[in-house]
């Protein structure tokens, strides 16, 4: 046996095994700052494995994404405190002193999880303000036992509402036995509507129709600019176009609760915006809170007239959706349609050229949900109207 | 001239010219040099909040006091100015006592600050500029010992045109990564040049050179040519040296991740033309994996940081999600020749903060010895029996990737950065000389008149280079009648 030429390869994989754990730590710094921008959520896995290793970097690393890094910390927390009684915090605070219950605890005040599960619990909590891991774990069927025990603990504090709304999005989620022993004990408003069902809802062709008849538009005086995946049936090309946005009215990012993704199935899928609690800032009267779905690129705007349609449902008449696409563009609030499908038809003036962009925003203000399909946005090549106005908005004139 | 004393009289020039820079220079008027002193008092006063802030008033005054402002080209009101933060192109800086984006240049400065207990914001400044000035002398001894061992006829002729480099003195003398980055680059070409295995200039040839040329290995004096029976360890010492110099730059500035780069790009001139060698090769990429990697390990803030500029320019080159890309990606701009203009320029003179050069006409003659020196290196890359052909084109590959990779960081602006060359310094002088040298052939010329006339040439444009210095710091025309 040569034992020069095996030694080399024994001597090289020993160095390649001693190595194996800063490999992998360097994959995972790479791999956390390349997704930095495109996948925050990935982004965020990687954070928090590298804090696992070196939980000293998270005062670096919160620089460039302190929510979700947190998010994960807290979540992962959670599970460790559930699953095997461990407390994660006493391992990371060894190494970081900020990394501490307390810390986290001051950060997550309304988190019923973290605050039960690592009493005690504080005196002021504001249950109704479910934050991003809240509204992540009431999703997870595994940690229903844990979810409905809380639940015991925290109903006294909130109302029918927000158990109607709660109930429906662990239905939306797929967590339906935890949906229905969350409405057990309240008066539940209506049922919301199947999202799965076209009902009401109109094709593009219907609006075209339409649009002939009343404007004496044809296909051929429309140019389509896509906003994205604006029929929502496609789930990976509306993660890659659309995301989530909100905005509380205070300087605490976390006065509001607000959720969107996709609902339904098929061709029927649909965007839906949720919205919890949104609480007042200090010194205001009302709540100025609202969140919701921002198309992720900007849109550019030539000279012209443009043409934005879609399809709207509120699921009660409380809810007060709105769309926004730019600055000096008035934002447009919609009457809520208590159940029902309503088309809105919005013509944009921009013969001026005030405008070079638009980056369109669906969103809700205050408690409730919305759901939104259709969107067709298009530029009106041979104008057959004239309007002085900014914008000419149609709900339910229109019909 | 005897051997003794060149070497006295370039070691006189080299300190000579090093204290010059050092006081004639006022102070932080060399590029960046305010915020990489800031940066270094932030380690050596870490802590203490309430020297940080009578550091920052101090500062201020000082810029006031030597018209930083008005040299820099800040319009009027600059004497108004009370904090750091109103200084637009200082805005980066901030008095924190951490972040992730910290340079362990700034990190030696300050704790060597630290240790010498100086409180004075400007001794403190000078004490720093002669710190520099220290890593200066020991530059110009790295490259006094591989000329010297390289090229024992005329290492005295790549010393003077290396010493004579105005912008380098100043640059190497002052408060700046860059003196760091120099000397690593200075280190990892003198071990790269040993690791390619270049023969010596002045080795001699075999007697009967046709049959040792079949039997001996080519490279003698290189232990990287040796059979294959020594051991691995010490096959690889020189490589790891190299990754490690690599990983060392990154941890100084951030344009010193391109080491890593210029590792990869010598792997695969000494083995990727071979394939026999390609277990070299492979070898060589799981050394750098490695020590990469413990580095990342070790010194996790800075890597995030470096990745983080190295994925923002990507996606700006690539166009992929450009917003709060900053600068960078212009790649049509390259073909703008203004650009190696600046870079020849910047390289050679444009003191202060890039904010004062020579008549043009100094530089074309600057641009017409570099024209030849090219041609010259051509005609030897293209003539297949030059020794060391390989190393020239490594070289020639390695200002390219520089020069371009300072384009895409810096976007479609002007680029008078010439100083980002400074780390190529032992390829750039041997490649100026090597080509002038092959002209002198070329033109069949009895002595090395080119090279002399280039030296010559440098020493004028040193000379006109420190005139404008003095006249524009030191030398104000003024009438006596107020106004004119």
């Amino acid at each position: 046996m040569n034992i020069k030429k095996y030694g080399q390869w024994i001597l090289l994989l020993v160095i390649l095994l001693v190595s194996f754990k800063a490999i992998t730590f360097t994959r995972d710094l790479a791999l956390a700052n390349y997704f930095l921008h495109s996948n925050k959520e990935k982004a965020a896995a990687y954070m928090y494995r590298i804090l696992c290793d070196k939980p000293f970097l998270y005062r670096g690393l919160r620089d460039y994404q302190k929510t979700l890094v947190d998010n994960l910390i807290v979540k992962k927390a959670i599970y460790a405190r559930y699953r095997d009684n461990k407390n994660i915090f006493d391992i990371l605070s060894r190494d970081s002193k900020e990394l501490t219950v307390e810390y986290f605890k001051t950060l997550y005040r309304d988190n019923f999880y973290l605050q039960y599960l690592f009493p005690p619990a504080p005196t002021l909590p504001n249950w109704k303000n479910l934050d991003t891991v809240s509204l992540e774990l009431l999703t997870d069927k595994t940690l229903n036992p844990v979810s409905l025990s809380l639940w015991e603990k925290v109903k006294p504090t909130v109302d029918g509402e927000f158990a109607a709304n709660l109930a429906d999005y662990c239905r939306w989620q797929g967590n339906t036995e935890l949906a229905e022993h969350l409405g057990k004990d309240f008066a539940m408003a209506k049922p919301i509507p199947n999202p799965g069902s076209p009902t009401g809802r109109e094709s593009s062709k219907h609006l075209l129709k339409s649009l002939r008849k009343k404007k004496n538009l044809t296909i051929d005086d429309l140019q389509e600019i896509r906003p994205g995946s604006e029929d929502f049936n496609d789930m990976g090309a509306f993660k890659k176009k659309w995301q989530f946005f909100y905005i509380s009215g205070s300087k605490d990012m976390r006065v509001a609760s607000f959720t969107m993704g996709l609902d339904g199935a098929g061709e029927n899928r649909c965007l839906r915006l949720m919205g919890f609690f949104a609480g007042s800032a200090d010194g205001k009267t009302k709540s100025r809170a609202r969140g919701g779905a921002m198309c992720k690129e900007k849109l550019s705007l030539p000279r012209g007239y443009y043409l934005l349609s879609f399809d709207y449902l509120t699921v009660t008449a409380r809810e007060k959706p709105s769309f926004y696409l730019w600055k000096g563009i008035s934002e447009v609030f919609l009457p809520p349609t208590g159940g029902g499908w309503k088309k809105v038809v919005y013509f944009l003036n921009n013969s001026t050229g005030g405008f070079t962009v638009i980056k369109p925003i669906f969103r809700m203000w205050g408690t409730g949900t919305v759901l939104i399909d259709n969107v067709y946005f298009a530029a009106i090549t041979k104008p057959t109207f004239n309007f002085n106005r900014t914008a000419l908005l149609y709900t339910s004139r229109w019909e | 001239m005897s051997r003794n004393i060149k070497i006295i009289v370039l070691l006189t020039l080299c300190v000579g010219i090093g204290l010059v820079n050092v006081f004639l220079m006022p102070p932080f008027m060399n590029p960046d040099e305010i915020q990489h002193f800031l940066f270094s008092a932030n380690y050596a006063y870490a802590g203490d909040h309430g020297r940080l802030k009578d550091l920052e008033i101090r500062v201020v005054q000082l810029l006031k006091d030597y018209r930083w402002f008005h040299f820099i080209g800040v319009g009027p009101g600059w004497e108004n100015i009370e904090n750091l933060k109103d200084v637009n192109f200082l805005n980066h800086f901030t008095m924190k006592k951490y972040t992730i984006s910290k340079s362990y240049f700034h990190y030696i400065y300050g704790k060597v600050l630290r240790l010498t207990g100086i409180r004075d914001p400007l001794i403190a400044f000078y004490f720093l500029r002669l710190l520099s000035f220290f890593i200066y002398l020991a530059i110009f001894f790295l490259s006094f010992v591989f000329y010297k061992k390289y090229f024992p006829a005329h290492w005295y002729y790549l010393l003077a045109s290396q010493l004579l480099i105005y912008q380098l003195a100043t640059i190497l003398n002052s408060v700046n990564c860059d003196v760091l980055l120099t000397l690593l680059g200075m280190l990892f070409f003198t071990f790269a040049y040993r690791f390619m295995a270049v023969p010596h200039e002045g080795t001699p040839k075999p007697e009967n050179h046709e049959n040792s040329a079949t039997k001996a290995p080519r490279h003698q004096e290189s232990f990287c040519n040796k059979p294959l029976s020594v051991p691995l360890c010490l096959r690889a010492f020189v490589a790891i040296f190299l990754v490690l110099i690599s990983a060392l730059a990154s941890l100084v500035k951030t344009g010193g991740i391109l080491f890593f780069l210029y590792f990869f790009i010598l792997l695969l001139f000494k083995y990727g033309v071979n394939r026999k060698s390609l277990k070299w090769l492979i070898l060589g990429v799981f050394l750098f994996v490695i020590v990469f990697s413990w580095f990342n390990y070790w010194f996790p803030e800075r890597f995030f940081k470096l990745y983080g500029v190295i994925f923002l320019k990507l996606r700006a080159i690539t166009g992929v999600a450009a917003v709060g890309a900053g600068g960078g990606g212009d790649i049509g701009a390259v073909a703008n020749i203004g650009f190696f203009d600046s870079i020849v320029d910047s390289f050679y003179f444009y003191t202060g903060w890039m904010g004062f050069k020579l008549s043009g006409a100094w530089y074309w003659v600057l641009k017409f010895f570099l024209l030849m020196a090219v041609i010259g290196v051509i005609v030897m890359v293209c003539m297949k029996k030059t020794a060391g052909r390989r190393w020239l084109v490594y070289g020639l590959v390695l200002i390219v990737v520089q020069s371009l990779a300072t384009r895409f960081y810096y976007g479609s602006g002007l680029m008078a950065q010439g100083r980002y060359l400074y780390p190529l310094l032992i390829p750039i002088v041997m490649l100026i000389y090597k080509g002038l040298n092959s002209m002198e052939v070329f033109l069949k010329l009895k002595r090395n008149y080119l090279v002399i006339s280039y030296i010559l040439f440098l020493v004028l444009f040193f000379v006109m280079a420190l005139s404008r210095v003095i006249s524009v710091f030191y030398l104000e025309i003024a009438s006596p009648h107020v106004g004119l």
